[in-house]
């Protein structure tokens, strides 16, 4: 039974590993790898190291170089003055992969290095990255197998001479490139039509002279009397224009643009405003197909390029339309093949700003670089970042739902204390109220008012020194008026002043024991202040 | 809600002690006119002798410290009904 259960434990187990290990398959496609290139300079096979952080472009035919790339190495020490890899110096980035089926795809960018705050006199440290390169046109994608960097410059000194170039290759696991088709549709848009378009001759009446001509336009169905107004699609490259070529009949062509809302309007002036405030509902393309000189006349009979959104075939499906940094698409097979020139290839595409770049630059280490191990198999290593990653979502889970229940707790407490301070809180202007109950209550009883009425006889000017007034009418109709202790003036002043001060300090001393001696009295304690031997 | 039931009985309580005292009007000798104010009128003039705003003063603050001590016995003989009849107010 023990055995049994373990066997069922163990198979349990291995289930979010082996999903683990699936999933990232399928979704490490188009992320970012970081892969270390080592040129191997003369004499100095240590000296140098590029590490550089890729991914696919979403049509799976550009591999992104990001901005953070850097080389470092010690070129700059006798006798071997190597100057490679400097800022400023120029470097061939050469892209090898297989297209599929055993079709080779390939690509090159060349580029300058950048500055770098570590570069110093003794130790070469510069930037690179921020661009694409190309790798084919074919629909299903490049998968890139090998990428390789060329450091221009010159080596002279030491053992190894002068060079021309240092090249080094690294060669790369990036998996299957995942191509998002249709992933920035936006809109209603329903598909692509390829709609034969008027044949057109140049002005050469020579059998081998044709010309092609591609316009792609962005249906708008905003327009003010519902029609579809057509715009012509920007930044169309290969076909922006009329192009000339001379000596093909036959074969395919490849279209390579990108949707902008800023196109010239064809149908109304106005038609910018309504197309960047309305949504695209679909894209045709106009193309011509073969134009064939009739020696007389240009033959006006059109080839049909028929194609429809969605189509049968996933590969002649476009890679995006509205949105810019997936705008940038292939369409189906070409039309005609050009082995002896480059008019057929798909155009020089901007720089995309990958979105998800890693911020952090690689680390540049300033002493002498040592060889890694870049491409050993790493699948292990994989599957145990795989499973860590597991691990750390779990414990994200449950921090989460530890939260959850926090939250939650929280709101409890909350609505119990609420209830507590609802129950024992009073009302605003509870207090206020009642206190008015009572003093309505006190100043209806008499011995307010007798309060009220001494108020109002001691509240008069106290102060007079005119004394008390004595009018007395003595027997024989003798009057007396006199004002006894009258010292407003003279002597009398003084002494009232005196004496006032003396009365004053006893009403003071004495109401200063009063007060002691009657709080006194309400804590239980009889001192005897003030009542001189009792005391 | 609690704590206004208590101060709601605690207050009618009060205002109904306090209904139960008299509630005439001041004898004559008091109010405006009376003999109390002629004294007083009289004695206002002594007022280089004698300090009445302190006197007057003095007096509330003693009648204030009477009500406090009353206030505060009141609140003892309260807590003492509290302590098992370990306490007293006397």
């Amino acid at each position: 039974v023990n055995r049994r259960l373990t066997r069922v434990v163990l198979a349990l187990l291995m289930v979010p590993v082996v999903l683990l290990a699936s999933s990232q398959t399928a979704h490490a496609a188009n992320a970012w790898h970081q892969i270390t290139m080592q040129p191997v300079l003369p004499g100095y096979p240590d000296a140098m190291k590029c590490t550089a952080n890729v991914k696919y472009a979403d049509d799976a035919q550009s591999l992104y170089f990001g901005a953070g790339s850097v080389c470092q190495g010690i070129p700059d020490f006798s006798p071997g003055y190597l100057q490679s890899g400097e800022p400023g110096s120029t470097f061939k980035i050469d892209v090898r992969g297989d297209a599929g089926g055993g079709s080779p795809c390939i690509g090159t960018e060349s580029g300058t290095f950048g500055a770098h705050p570590n570069d110093s006199t003794m130790n070469v440290v510069s930037t690179f990255g921020g661009f694409h390169v190309e790798t084919g046109p074919h629909p299903l994608g490049c998968e890139v197998l090998e990428v390789c960097i060329t450091l221009d410059g010159t080596v002279y000194g030491g053992d190894g001479g002068d060079q021309p170039s240092l090249p080094a290759c690294a060669h790369v696991d990036l998996g299957e490139p995942e191509i998002t088709q249709g992933q920035c549709i936006h809109g209603d848009v329903h598909g692509i039509e390829l709609i034969p378009n008027q044949q057109q001759r140049v002005g050469s009446t020579t059998v081998t002279d044709y010309w092609w001509s591609v316009r792609v336009y962005l249906n708008n169905n905003q327009g003010a009397d519902g029609s579809w107004d057509k715009w012509r699609v920007s930044k169309s490259t290969s076909f922006s224009t009329d192009s000339t070529l001379t000596g093909v009949s036959t074969g395919t062509r490849t279209l390579t643009f990108e949707l902008a809302k800023t196109g010239t309007a064809t149908a109304s002036n106005d038609a910018a405003a309504k197309l960047a405030a309305s949504k695209p509902t679909s894209l045709q393309i106009y193309a011509l197909d073969q134009i064939r000189n009739t020696g007389t006349n240009y033959d006006t009979s059109a080839n049909v390029i028929a194609s429809v959104y969605p189509p049968a075939n996933p590969e002649g499906a476009y890679r995006g339309l509205t949105q810019p940094p997936l705008c940038r698409f292939y369409y189906g097979t070409k039309l005609v093949d050009f082995p002896n020139t480059s008019a057929d290839d798909p155009g020089t595409i901007d720089v995309l700003p990958p979105e998800d770049e890693p911020t952090a630059e690689p680390t540049v280490v300033t002493t002498n670089v040592t060889p890694d191990d870049t491409g050993t198999d790493n699948s292990l290593l994989s599957l145990l970042a795989g499973l860590l990653r597991l691990i750390l979502a779990a414990i994200k889970a449950i921090v989460g739902a530890v939260k959850a229940l926090g939250t939650a707790i929280a709101g409890i407490a909350d609505a119990i204390l609420d209830g507590i301070k609802d129950f024992f809180v009073p009302d605003n202007g509870f207090m206020n109220s009642e206190y008015s109950e009572i003093r309505d209550a006190w100043e209806a009883t008499t011995m307010w008012r007798y309060v009220e009425e001494v108020e109002t006889m001691t509240s008069g000017n106290v102060s007079g020194c005119n004394g008390v007034p004595l009018d007395l009418t003595l027997a024989g109709g003798v009057e007396v008026h006199q004002r006894i202790g009258a010292a407003c003036t003279g002597t009398m002043a003084s002494v009232a002043s005196v004496v006032r001060m003396v009365i004053s300090a006893g009403i003071v001393v004495a109401g200063t024991f009063a007060v002691i001696r009657i709080v006194g009295a309400g804590f239980g304690w009889a001192p005897g202040v003030g009542r001189g031997a009792d005391a | 809600m609690i704590v206004e039931l208590v101060f709601g009985v605690v207050v009618n309580f009060i205002v109904w002690v306090i209904d139960r005292l008299p509630s005439g009007s001041v004898p004559d000798w008091l109010g405006e006119g009376g003999y109390l104010t002629t004294v007083w009128t009289s004695a206002a003039g002594l007022g280089a002798w004698v300090p009445w705003t302190l006197f007057t003063s003095v007096a509330v603050f003693v009648m204030g410290a009477a009500a406090l001590s009353f206030l505060i016995k009141l609140g003892r003989i309260i807590l003492s009904l509290f302590t098992a009849g370990g306490g007293s107010a006397a």
